[in-house]
C-alpha cells in the first residue's frame, strides 16, 4: 500500500509548503514500520528516535494501536491515505460537553473526538455542520507547542481535501454519537442490538426533522430486557403537532418493528396517505458490530458502513415518510427530486440514458411531459446511436427513431451499456454485501401487525416486482 | 471553509470575497475560487461584492461543501495563479468528487443541486445531476416512484397510453 506522510509542524504558508513523503509499504507493515521510515527520513538533518514520531489521521488524535503487530490495513488505513506526523505531542482534547449531567458516560470512550461529539449533542444540527472545517484550526490552536504558520483561511489544496474528507469522516462519528446519546436517553447504554438499531433509526428520524409523538414530548421507551416484542412508534412534524392527539390520521408516520429470525423488519407508513408501506429489512448479526462502535475507534471501512447504514435509514425511510406527510398536508416538500424546479429536473433528464428516459415518462405527468421534449430525444439518438439526421427517417420524431434503433440493437443482441446490469436493485455504489434489504424488495407475508393489514398495505402490492424471493440478490443495496 | 472571517483582506494580491450563508455563516474565499460560480462572477464584474455576498437560500452546511468543492477545483479556473493548487492531481480531484457525491444522502444531494443551480456552478450541477440520473438508471417506473417518492398522478388510461407509447423500453 502507498501512504502519504506530511508534517503537521510546517503546514501551509507561502514559502513553507509542507513536504510530503510518499512511501510504499507491504500490506503486512505496522505502525512502527511507518515511524521507522519517517525517523530515517527525518534523521538526515538531526537524529530522530522512532518513538518520538507521532502519527495522526485527523491532526487532533494520535493514531495508536494497543496491538503493536496490527497491520496498517487492520487499523483501517487504505492505500493512498494521507497521514500527518509530528514530533510534538498532540493536543489532548477536553471532555465533551455533557447535555445531560446525570447520564453515565459510556465505558469505551476514553478519548472523545471533541468536534464531532459536540456536533452529535445537537440532533437538530445537520451532520455536515458538525464537521465544519473551522474546527481544524481550533484544534490546532489549542496546542501552544504547535507552530501554526499558515493562515488558516488559505490552506493549500491538499489540506482542503483532507479537511473535506474530515467532514465526511466526522459524519459517521456523528452517527455513532447520535445513537449513543439516544441510548443514554433511553437509559440502556448496553442495550441489545435490536434496541440500538431502533435507536439509530430514531436518531435518523429526529435528524431528518421528525418529532417523536408517542405521545408528543415523551422520550423513547424501549423494552429493557427479555425477548423483543413488536413495537410501534409514531413520529410527526413540528408543523403538525398542534393537531395531535385529537386527529392522528394523516398527521403521523408510524414505524413498526418486528423480528424475524436474524432480521429486524421495519415498516413505516403514513396512515391516510396513498403512498405505500416502506420497508427495511436489517440483518442484525451483520449490523451488530457497527452499532457498538465508538466514534474514536472507527476504521475507514467501518466509517463507510456506518455512513451507508445512515444513508439507507435516511433515504429509504425518513425522507419518503416525510415526503408522504408533507404531500398529505400540503406542506412544502423537503429537498427531493419532485421539489426541484422544472429546469433542473430537465437538466437531470439530460443525463438519463434513453431507455431509462422512456421509463421515467411512465412515472407521473410532470416527468412524462418534461421527457417528451424532442430535442432531448435527438440528443439521446446522437449520443447512443450516433444517428445524424438521416433523410429516410424524415417525418418520424426523434423519440420514435430512438425506440426503433433501440429495438434493432436489442434484437441484434448488442445491448447498450445496459441499465439492466443492475436491474432495479438500487445503488451501484453501495459496498457489496451491505446487510440491508429495503424498499419493496422484501416480499415476506406480513406477520404480527394487524394494523398494517389495512388498505394501504394492500394497495402498494402493485408496486411489487415479479419473482421476488427473500434474501438472495434482491437486497436493495447490492450492486 | 474558513468561517467567521471578520473582514475581507488581501492575500498575496488575490482579492478575497466573503460569502454569507442563509444562517449567517461567513466563508472567505479568493476571487478565483468564488468566480467558479457564474452568479458571483457576474457580481464581481459589477463590483458589488464589497460587503460580502449574501446567499439567502444556501445553508451553511451546504455552502461548506460548495466552498470545499470550489477550492478543490480552483486549479482549473485559476490556472497559473497559484502553484500549490496545481499540486492536487487530477486523480485526487476525481477521488474527491466521487467521494463527495456518492456519500451524500438524498436530502443533502438535492440541496446541493439547488445550491449549484442557484450559484450557477456548471460542473457541480452536472456532477450532482449525473448522480440523480444514475439513481434512476435501470429502474422500472414503479421503482423510480419508490426511490424518489413520485406520486402516480396518471389516470389508468393515461398510464396505459404512455406505457404503450414506450413499450419498447420494457422489452427485456
Amino acid at each position: 500500500m502507498k501512504l502519504r506522510l506530511r508534517s503537521m509542524d510546517q503546514r501551509g504558508g507561502a514559502g513553507g509548503a509542507a513536504e510530503t513523503h510518499r512511501v510504499q509499504l507491504p500490506d503486512t507493515a505496522t505502525l512502527s514500520d511507518v515511524k521507522a521510515f519517517l525517523a530515517t527520513k527525518l534523521s538526515a538533518a538531526q537524529p530522530v528516535p522512532a518513538e518520538s514520531v507521532r502519527l495522526t489521521l485527523n491532526r487532533s488524535e494520535e493514531l495508536l494501536t494497543p496491538d503493536p503487530s496490527a497491520t496498517l490495513p487492520a487499523l483501517g488505513l487504505a492505500s493512498g491515505d494521507l497521514l500527518y506526523f509530528t514530533l510534538s505531542p498532540l493536543p489532548s482534547p477536553s471532555p465533551p460537553p455533557q447535555p445531560q449531567p446525570q447520564a453515565q458516560p459510556l465505558p469505551r470512550n476514553p478519548n472523545p473526538d471533541v468536534p464531532s461529539i459536540a456536533g452529535a449533542a445537537d440532533p437538530t444540527k445537520s451532520p455536515v455542520e458538525s464537521g465544519s472545517s473551522s474546527s481544524m484550526p481550533q484544534a490546532l490552536c489549542t496546542n501552544p507547542g504547535l507552530p501554526v504558520a499558515s493562515d488558516p483561511h488559505h490552506p493549500p489544496p491538499d489540506v482542503v481535501m483532507a479537511e473535506a474528507f474530515a467532514v465526511i469522516k466526522s459524519k459517521s462519528s456523528l452517527v455513532v454519537g447520535a445513537t449513543k446519546r439516544e441510548m443514554e436517553n433511553v437509559g440502556g447504554a448496553d442495550g441489545t442490538v435490536i434496541c440500538r438499531l431502533v435507536v439509530a433509526l430514531h436518531a435518523a428520524l429526529l435528524d431528518a426533522g421528525f418529532l417523536y409523538a408517542n405521545p408528543v414530548g415523551s422520550c423513547l421507551q424501549l423494552p429493557q430486557s427479555g425477548s423483543f416484542v413488536p413495537v410501534s412508534m409514531k413520529y410527526t412534524l413540528p408543523e403538525l403537532v398542534e393537531a395531535l392527539p385529537a386527529v392522528e390520521e394523516g398527521m403521523v408516520a408510524v414505524l413498526n418493528y418486528s423480528l424475524m429470525g436474524n432480521f429486524m423488519m421495519v415498516y413505516g407508513h403514513v396512515p391516510g396517505a396513498t403512498s405505500g408501506v416502506r420497508r427495511l429489512c436489517l440483518e442484525l448479526p451483520e449490523l451488530a458490530p457497527l452499532l457498538y462502535l465508538d466514534s474514536d475507534e472507527v476504521s475507514t471501512a467501518e466509517e463507510r458502513e456506518i455512513h451507508e447504514l445512515w444513508r439507507v435509514l435516511k433515504d429509504e425511510m425518513c425522507l419518503p415518510l416525510m415526503i408522504s406527510l408533507c404531500q398529505l398536508n400540503n406542506l412544502s416538500l423537503p429537498p427531493c427530486l419532485m421539489a426541484l424546479p422544472g429546469d433542473v429536473k430537465a437538466k437531470v433528464l439530460e443525463f438519463v440514458p434513453g431507455v431509462d428516459l422512456a421509463r421515467v415518462q411512465c412515472t407521473c405527468k410532470e416527468l412524462r411531459d418534461l421527457a417528451a421534449d424532442d430535442n432531448l430525444w435527438k440528443k439521446k439518438c446522437e449520443m447512443e446511436f450516433n444517428t445524424q439526421g438521416e433523410s429516410s427517417q424524415v417525418g418520424r420524431n426523434w423519440k420514435e427513431r430512438f425506440g426503433a434503433a433501440w429495438k434493432v440493437s436489442n434484437n441484434k443482441g448488442q445491448k447498450r451499456p445496459s441499465p439492466f446490469f443492475n436491474y432495479g436493485w438500487g445503488n451501484p455504489y453501495s459496498p457489496h454485501g451491505f446487510p440491508v434489504i429495503g424498499g419493496d424488495s422484501d416480499m415476506l407475508p406480513f406477520i404480527g401487525h394487524p394494523n398494517l393489514l389495512g388498505r394501504s398495505f394492500g394497495n402498494q402490492r402493485r408496486n411489487i416486482s415479479p419473482s421476488c424471493s427473500f434474501g438472495g440478490h434482491h437486497r436493495n443495496f447490492l450492486g | 471553509m474558513a468561517a467567521a472571517a471578520a473582514e475581507a483582506t488581501t492575500d498575496g494580491g488575490g482579492k478575497m470575497i466573503i460569502l454569507i450563508s442563509a444562517d449567517g455563516k461567513r466563508f472567505e474565499v479568493t476571487e478565483a475560487v468564488a468566480s467558479q460560480s457564474q452568479l458571483i462572477s457576474n457580481m464581481i464584474e459589477d463590483d458589488c461584492t464589497e460587503n460580502g455576498v449574501r446567499l439567502p437560500n444556501v445553508d451553511g452546511d451546504i455552502l461548506t461543501m460548495v466552498v470545499d468543492y470550489c477550492n478543490m477545483h480552483a486549479g482549473d479556473a485559476a490556472a497559473a495563479g497559484d502553484t500549490m493548487k496545481a499540486s492536487s492531481t487530477e486523480e485526487e480531484l476525481k477521488k474527491f468528487d466521487a467521494e463527495l457525491v456518492q456519500a451524500l444522502e438524498n436530502p443533502v444531494l438535492f440541496k446541493l443541486i439547488l445550491a449549484a443551480n442557484f450559484l450557477n456552478i456548471k460542473s457541480l450541477l452536472d456532477m450532482t445531476c449525473q448522480r440523480v440520473a444514475d439513481m434512476m438508471s435501470g429502474k422500472t417506473p414503479e421503482q423510480m416512484r419508490e426511490t424518489f417518492s413520485i406520486e402516480n398522478d396518471f389516470t389508468p388510461e393515461e398510464e396505459a397510453a404512455i406505457r404503450q407509447e414506450n413499450a419498447w423500453a420494457f422489452d427485456d
